[in-house]
């Protein structure tokens, strides 16, 4: 078994929907587990629904498209298209990010389709300004620009456009003075030699954001009507027109990157140096961290995994899979943090965080079908599954760790010393909740691990604490439940007692 | 039976995980940690949702133009139009 390399959907105007999954060497329907032959390499993939279709980008393969009514791939509306790692619909166009020409990278090129218009057979299609290939030629004192099997009217090069000869004795950037014919262009001057088998490429549907540096492309998005491009260290937005750079961070993994046209914002994750790396928001002015109430668990993700790290939405919560986490340098076990799978869910009406592990490595996502008129969300793991969330009350048979730790409560201050007499709970369907305690300042130490004190029995439920373990300054509470059970537990309220003995802690003797 | 010298400490605003501050400077509702739990509800929290297997578990690729195929190389064409094996195209 190996990895979801991508994942796929599209709900068609027609009513028919679709989950696909890059998996092994090809594309494989989720639903049927019938693959297309599609050959692929095994690296990444990337769709987005635009026109009917799915389009997809792996960086290797010439895309595709997937036709969700005749369950079929073929080139609709990618008869010339570049290779890219990846893509996104905006504005009624294609964009690409992060493209290769003729076997050369362009990490900082956008690359983007003409709007929609009706081909030859009467069907809506788009095409991309764009040719390339290997076998043009041009003869010593001539404008003409020839390739046998091109398609520069076709596939709607314009005059004014570069045309770019990549090697031999014309190499370099002219530009298209006419398009006289599929197979056939003018430049605005005439070639110093005769050269056939030329390597070039042709168009003008494309802007680089801030070339020469390291600082490469990493993905698309939207907000407020403009396009965002994330590179790895900054964030540019696009207006059709012009590029402007965002003040804050871009991501260090495309598919941490989700926005919520509900709220018109973009969350994401961006790994670096530990003082930036952090989740982020972007609202349509400055891109923000807003992760720093649970920085010691984004301090416990592995660097490794940052441009891995994969998000989704679920209702009004951004859910980031990271992986495994590791912090491990306290004395004092509270402190430590040791997790796997981990999963952090920010609530973005309530600005609430939890920390969530699961059963599985998460590998990619994809939200864009809907079933009886709800949006579906699916995930991919390491070992070929495709899980569909939120649903049910396991992880994918396994149990779901439930567990709500208190802060530590000083009901007089770290000074005063007293004794923890019981705690009382306000629950609903928690009868399987086990409850803990552990003890701070008792008065100079902090327990090591967690006392039992017993289960939730009813809706209001009161455990006595040990007399003999019960004094202290402090108290930190635990409730944990783990298990596939259909019950889902609700804690409403609680209340701890605690009866002050002294207002000064005594010297140690 | 109680003891009438008991303070009780309240906590009714659950969810609110925060480890920003010392423990000396958050509020007494402020989690340590908030595990698997959906906080939707102001005030209480409930143990999170899971997520269920769609369709069956993939172990290998089987083309639509075969039955049997296991996971290869082969370029099966019966859903494809192969693009070009030459750099250009019509």
């Amino acid at each position: 078994m190996s990895n979801i390399y991508g994942l796929g959907s599209i709900s068609s105007t027609s009513g028919n929907n679709r989950l696909l999954a890059a998996y092994g060497n090809d594309i494989v329907n989720v639903d049927t587990g019938v693959g297309y032959g599609l050959n692929l390499s095994g690296t990444n993939v990337e769709f987005e629904p635009f026109l009917d279709r799915l389009f997809f980008q792996d960086f290797t393969k010439t895309p595709l498209t997937y036709d969700p009514d005749n369950d079929v791939f073929n080139n609709l509306h990618v008869k010339h298209t570049p290779i890219s790692k990846y893509l996104k619909r905006w504005r009624n166009a294609m964009y690409l990010g992060f493209v290769k020409i003729n076997g050369t990278n362009y990490p900082s090129r956008v690359m983007y389709s003409n709007f929609p218009d009706i081909d030859g057979n009467g069907n809506k299609t788009i095409q991309w300004g764009f040719m390339s290939g290997s076998n043009a030629s041009v003869v010593a004192g001539s404008s003409n620009f020839t390739a046998a099997n091109a398609g520069f009217k076709t596939y709607q090069l314009k005059v004014g456009d570069p045309l770019i000869i990549e090697s031999g004795a014309n190499a370099g950037l002219y530009t298209i003075a006419s398009v006289d014919a599929d197979q056939i262009i003018k430049i605005n001057e005439t070639f110093q030699s005769t050269q056939s088998n030329i390597t070039y490429w042709a168009g003008g549907n494309w802007f680089d954001v801030e070339t020469d540096n390291s600082d490469t492309i990493m993905g698309l998005s939207e907000n407020s009507d403009l396009l965002l491009v994330y590179k790895q260290d900054t964030l540019h937005r696009y207006n059709g027109s012009s590029l402007r750079t965002v003040r804050g961070p871009g991501t260090s993994s495309n598919r941490s990157i989700v926005y919520y046209p509900e709220f018109d914002i973009n969350i994401y994750f961006h790994g670096s140096v530990s003082e930036k790396t952090g989740i982020y928001m972007y609202a349509g002015s400055n891109s923000t961290n807003i992760s720093l109430a649970i920085q010691p668990f984004i301090d416990a993700i592995s660097s490794a995994n940052y441009s891995s790290v994969v998000a989704w939405p679920e209702g009004n919560s951004y859910r980031l899979y990271v992986g495994n986490l590791s912090n491990v340098n306290s004395d004092n076990n509270a402190y430590n943090i040791e997790m796997n799978n981990a999963v952090f869910t920010y609530n973005i009406l309530d600005n609430k965080w939890s920390v969530d592990p699961i059963s599985d490595v998460i590998k990619s996502r994809t939200y864009s079908m809907r079933e009886s008129g709800v949006q579906k969300i699916f995930i991919g793991n390491d070992s070929g599954e495709v899980f569909d969330t939120p649903s049910g009350y396991d992880f994918g048979g396994q149990p779901i760790n439930f567990r709500y730790e208190t802060k530590v409560i000083y009901p007089s201050g770290s000074d005063a010393i007293g004794h923890f007499t019981r705690i009382k709970i306000f629950s609903r369907d928690a009868s399987l909740v086990n409850v803990y305690y552990k003890l701070w300042g008792t008065p100079y130490e902090v327990d090591p691990t967690w006392r039992p004190l017993g289960q939730i029995g009813r809706d209001t439920t009161e455990l006595k604490i040990n007399r003999d373990y019960s004094r202290a300054s402090g108290i930190q509470l635990a409730f944990e439940e783990s298990g596939t059970t259909e019950r889902t537990s609700v804690i409403d309220k609680i209340t701890t007692y605690f009866v002050p003995e002294t207002t000064q802690i005594p010297e140690d003797r | 039976m109680s003891d009438n010298r008991e303070t009780p400490i309240i906590l009714d605003n659950l969810g609110n995980m925060q480890r920003k501050t010392s423990r000396f400077q958050s509020t007494n509702d402020d989690a340590w940690l908030v595990q698997n739990a959906d906080v939707h509800e102001i005030g209480s929290i409930k143990k999170r949702l899971g997520y269920d297997e769609r369709g069956t578990t993939l172990t290998s690729t089987t083309s639509t133009s075969s039955s049997t195929s296991t996971t290869t190389t082969s370029t099966s064409t019966s859903t494809t139009t192969s693009t070009s094996t030459s750099t250009t195209t019509t």
